[in-house]
């Protein structure tokens, strides 16, 4: 993690990296906080997740990605997106990452702020 | 959570708070399994040309979270040790059940490999070759130094002699605590073809548990057909334990063997309730046929069968699990379970907050106690030194940096080479 | 709701055919001439010479009596045959209106020949026992349908439809596919469209079925009658998870022969994994259990549920499984273990009572069904 000379990690906001290391599609986990945070990039925009998932507890950010399901008519499938869908490797339940709710039900995950600032991003409030 | 301080570091024994009656742990290698193998399956089949072997069947239904692809196995998966599959690591899986979540003794029914349902000589050496691999990596030495592993003797179904002569070869060991056959099977486990198997596990105090195997093939189909989708074919598995435990009750399989047990594994509790009441009114009217069957189902359950948790539901109504699972005689029947490392497993912590203090303990530890005979207090052991750390945390690094490692093109394999089962 | 106003409604009465050789007069050559199996051959049947004494009610044995039907005269042969009897046994129970459903003689192995004998079992209900208004007890019949011929069916229930008496249609419990599967969606299709709810019910003999149980064939018929009905959950599961609630909002199915004590534990695990299976069923909308009581109706079974010395647990078990919304009084007569209403659920309060006994049934049968004197 390199960080440029006018911004620092204090103690409520942590630098995750440099935006060039995290395109769309790919995350990190950073180990702050209780259960530590995971953050994503969703399709050019960062989401940050609290890495424990309001099911039973699992740790949300160990799992993958899955493009968005709608529901739909029998045997048909409406697939859109790419990896919108974070689900965790407990149970399976799954998250969209763009809102933190989850796609059945009415269980939301922890989100927490994230900002772009001169080329990094940077958690905050953790 | 079951929390350190409740145990005086000074102690040098320990109550004994959980015991976790379901957990699966699989070889690390296909070598670790295959020098365990008796003859001549082992020549005619793991020497030359193995992968042509299939060892595994599809699972059924499968489901993308069945493999462990989704985050409990793969790089990094939340299960997966630093060399091997999830559940191939005695020490990690000690971590994870032992530390993590506080578990005190583990009961193992290995569940890789299905059985060879077409040859009932190849699937008794098949469950030979399990024990002899069961024993020598997880029960025995280094493996279980801490004395928390116990094991069941598998046997298969087909063969209830061959059966026995298995049990008679493992009784008296310290760490096989029950007999164990696969549910998966066209003939309910009361009818007299296995009254070999009985015998001999009641001769040695040893419980008969079964366990769910639900791989492709004709064992898995319905009365009405084959289902097509996981969502239904998960829930249809209760009525394979609902079969088994009937026919023990009217066989009178219990009024014979007074001392014998039989535990229903991954099969769940809710439905006992139910159960119970269903075999009575039906007692009431039709016990003429089975004499045999001397005493009202209820209490014959209650005292004979016991039911493992996982996977514990989740109704929507307020009291609605803990009401069905005393209705299903959670004082006495009801056993924990956790199934790790399998993707529904339910960890201790969790299934601990689900339940009322009153019978709580007897869920959670107790019941099993009794059961297996084990002691209520065990020695204190490295594993209880040991300060859980923040799993979660450690899991995401852990995930974070394998996939990084995976990417760069060295690391764990990418996916579990032995498919979990259930 | 009194208690008094409405008759009760028996949603599961399953008269016989005076003999099996009546099936006859209701076959058009060629299927007149071919071979068919009688209509009790059971495997695992019920001991007779210890209780229960036999498959059928000792009332409904026939003693000897002679029934004229507009194709012939016949001396009774089988239990359940007599009408005269069921109307003592209904009458009895505060029956004014009972749904006739038939079993038949098993999965027949070609499909036309099935599809001919629901036709004769369809021709003779409308023929001898849905003419019958005598004592003032009303007879509604079941347009029995052959799943394993899909065309043939949608063709009896068009036939079917618009006679005044016929409220539902009828199929086996047993069958080679789930019932949501994709072979049978016409079916629906057609019952729907028609408002009528479709029954499913156990065979009345056997015939080319699969095992009844997924431990294969119980050895005694203890077991047998303790654990086939659950196969009513394997077709729930089905309609659920391959979408046909979804598709058919009105599709009304009545498992007829109980089981509704399984239910609630089952629904349970399907609801369990129903958020990780979007990826495979997208198109179950609901969680599973919130299809039960726009979709799915249990006759009633007195060997089922906790017991009536615990009243209390009755009530409880009864509140935490929606049972009043979802049962509907049936006899199953004349088979042995037939219920008459005072055996159901006693502990339950007058309103909850009165829904199982016939509001239930009302409003499932809906504009099919009179309101009664």
């Amino acid at each position: 993690m390199t960080s440029s000379h006018s911004v620092r990690s204090t103690p409520t906001s942590h630098v995750v990296g440099r935006v060039d290391d995290l395109p769309p599609g790919s995350s990190t986990f950073v180990p702050v906080g209780k259960f530590g945070v995971g953050v994503y990039n969703v399709g050019g925009e960062f989401r940050a997740v609290t890495n424990y998932c309001p099911h039973r507890g699992g740790p949300l950010c160990v799992g993958r990605r899955y493009p968005v399901i709608e529901p739909s008519e029998p045997y048909q499938f409406e697939v859109s997106g790419e990896d919108e869908i974070l689900k965790c490797p407990w149970h399976g339940w799954e998250f969209d990452l763009r809102d933190g709710v989850s796609e059945v039900g009415t269980k939301r995950i922890r989100m927490h702020r994230v900002r772009v600032e001169d080329g990094l991003v940077i958690l905050e409030g953790v | 959570m079951v929390s350190a301080e409740s145990r005086d570091p000074q102690a040098a024994t320990v109550p004994v708070r959980v015991v976790d009656c379901d957990v699966h742990p699989v070889p690390a290698t296909m070598e670790e399994f295959i020098e365990h193998y008796p003859e001549p399956f082992r020549s005619r089949y793991f020497t030359r040309y193995r992968e042509d072997v299939p060892l595994s069947f599809l699972l059924y239904t499968p489901h993308s979270n069945t493999g462990g692809n989704q985050g409990m196995g793969g790089p990094g998966g939340y299960a997966m040790p630093p060399r091997g599959g999830a559940g191939s690591d005695p020490d990690f899986l000690a971590q994870q059940l032992c530390v993590d979540n506080g578990v005190d003794y583990c009961i193992m029914n290995p569940l890789f490999f299905r059985p060879r349902h077409w040859d009932a000589e190849w699937d008794a050496a098949h469950a030979t070759a399990t024990n002899n691999w069961l024993a020598a990596n997880w029960l025995e030495g280094r493996a279980n130094r801490h004395g928390r592993y116990f094991g069941s003797i598998q046997v298969s179904s087909m063969d209830a002699q061959a059966a026995a002569r298995e049990v008679e070869r493992w009784a008296g060991h310290p760490a096989f605590i029950q007999s164990y056959m696969l549910a998966d099977s066209f003939v309910p486990f009361g009818a007299p073809q296995f009254e070999p198997l009985l015998k001999a596990s009641a001769r040695h105090d040893l419980p008969l548990a079964t366990h769910l195997y639900r791989h492709s093939g004709i064992r898995s189909m319905t009365p009405v057909g084959f289902p097509s989708y996981h969502v239904e074919a998960l829930p249809n598995w209760i009525f394979t334990y609902i079969c088994h435990v009937t026919s023990t009750v009217f066989e009178g399989i219990f009024d014979r063997y007074p001392n014998l047990k039989f535990v229903a594994v991954e099969g769940g509790c809710e439905w006992v309730g139910p159960l119970l009441w269903r075999l009575d009114r039906q007692w009431e009217e039709l016990r003429a046929e089975v004499p045999q069957s001397t005493r009202r189902p209820s209490e014959v359950i209650r005292e004979h069968v016991r039911f493992a948790t996982q996977p514990l539901c989740e109704p929507p109504g307020r009291g609605d699990l803990t009401r069905f699972m005393e209705w299903g005689g959670a004082e006495e029947a009801i056993v924990f379970s956790s199934d790790y490392p399998h993707y529904d497993f339910d960890p201790a912590p969790w299934v601990t907050q689900q339940l009322p203090e009153s019978w709580r303990d007897r869920v959670m530890a107790k019941n099993a106690l009794e059961t297996y005979g084990l002691p209520a207090e065990r020695p204190r052991d490295y594993l209880d030194d040991i300060e859980p750390q923040n799993p979660r945390k450690q899991a995401g690094e852990r995930r974070y940096a394998a996939l990084a490692a995976a990417s760069a093109g060295h690391g764990n394999a990418e996916t579990p080479w032995i498919e979990s089962a259930d | 709701m009194g208690t008094d106003t409405q008759g009760v409604v028996d949603a599961a009465v399953h008269p016989r055919m005076l003999t099996s050789q009546q099936i006859y007069d209701y076959l058009r050559q060629p299927y007149s001439g071919l071979v068919y199996n009688s209509p009790n051959r059971f495997f695992h049947p019920t001991p007779t010479g210890i209780p229960p004494f036999g498959e059928w009610l000792e009332q409904s044995r026939p003693d000897g009596e002679v029934v004229t039907t507009s194709a012939g005269t016949y001396t009774a042969r089988e239990p359940g045959s007599v009408p005269a009897r069921t109307h003592e046994y209904l009458r009895a129970n505060g029956v004014s209106q009972a749904v006739l459903n038939p079993t038949l003689r098993g999965l027949v192995p070609a499909a036309d020949q099935g599809s001919a004998i629901c036709s004769a079992y369809n021709e003779w209900q409308a023929a001898t026992w849905l003419q019958d208004e005598s004592d003032g007890l009303r007879f509604l019949g079941t347009i029995r349908v052959n799943p394993m011929d899909p065309e043939g069916a949608v063709a009896e229930i068009e036939r079917w439809a618009d006679h005044p008496r016929m409220v539902q249609v009828g199929v086996p419990l047993e069958s080679h596919h789930p019932y949501g599967q994709r072979y049978y969606l016409a079916i629906w299709k057609a019952a729907v469209a028609h408002g009528l709810p479709v029954a499913v019910k156990a065979e009345g003999g056997v015939g080319v079925e699969y095992f009844p149980t997924m431990t294969g064939m119980p050895r005694t018929h203890i077991e047998f009658s303790a654990l086939h009905r659950d196969r009513f959950f394997f077709h729930l599961a089905s309609f659920i998870a391959e979408g046909t609630f979804d598709r058919f909002p009105d599709l009304r199915i009545v498992f007829a022969d109980g089981g509704f004590d399984m239910l609630t534990p089952a629904m349970w695990r399907m609801d369990m994994d129903w958020p990780i299976t979007r990826t495979e069923v997208p198109w179950v909308k609901q969680v599973p259990s919130d299809y039960l009581r726009q979709h799915v109706r249990f006759v009633t079974n007195r060997l089922e549920g906790p017991p009536d010395s615990e009243p209390e647990t009755v009530v409880e078990w009864a509140r935490r499984t929606d049972a009043a919304h979802l049962l509907v009084y049936g006899s199953g007569y004349p088979v042995w273990s037939s219920a008459r209403p005072d055996q159901i659920l006693p502990a339950l309060d007058d309103e909850d009572r009165d829904r199982i006994l016939w509001g239930n049934a009302h409003e499932l049968y809906a504009s099919r069904l009179a309101a009664t004197r």
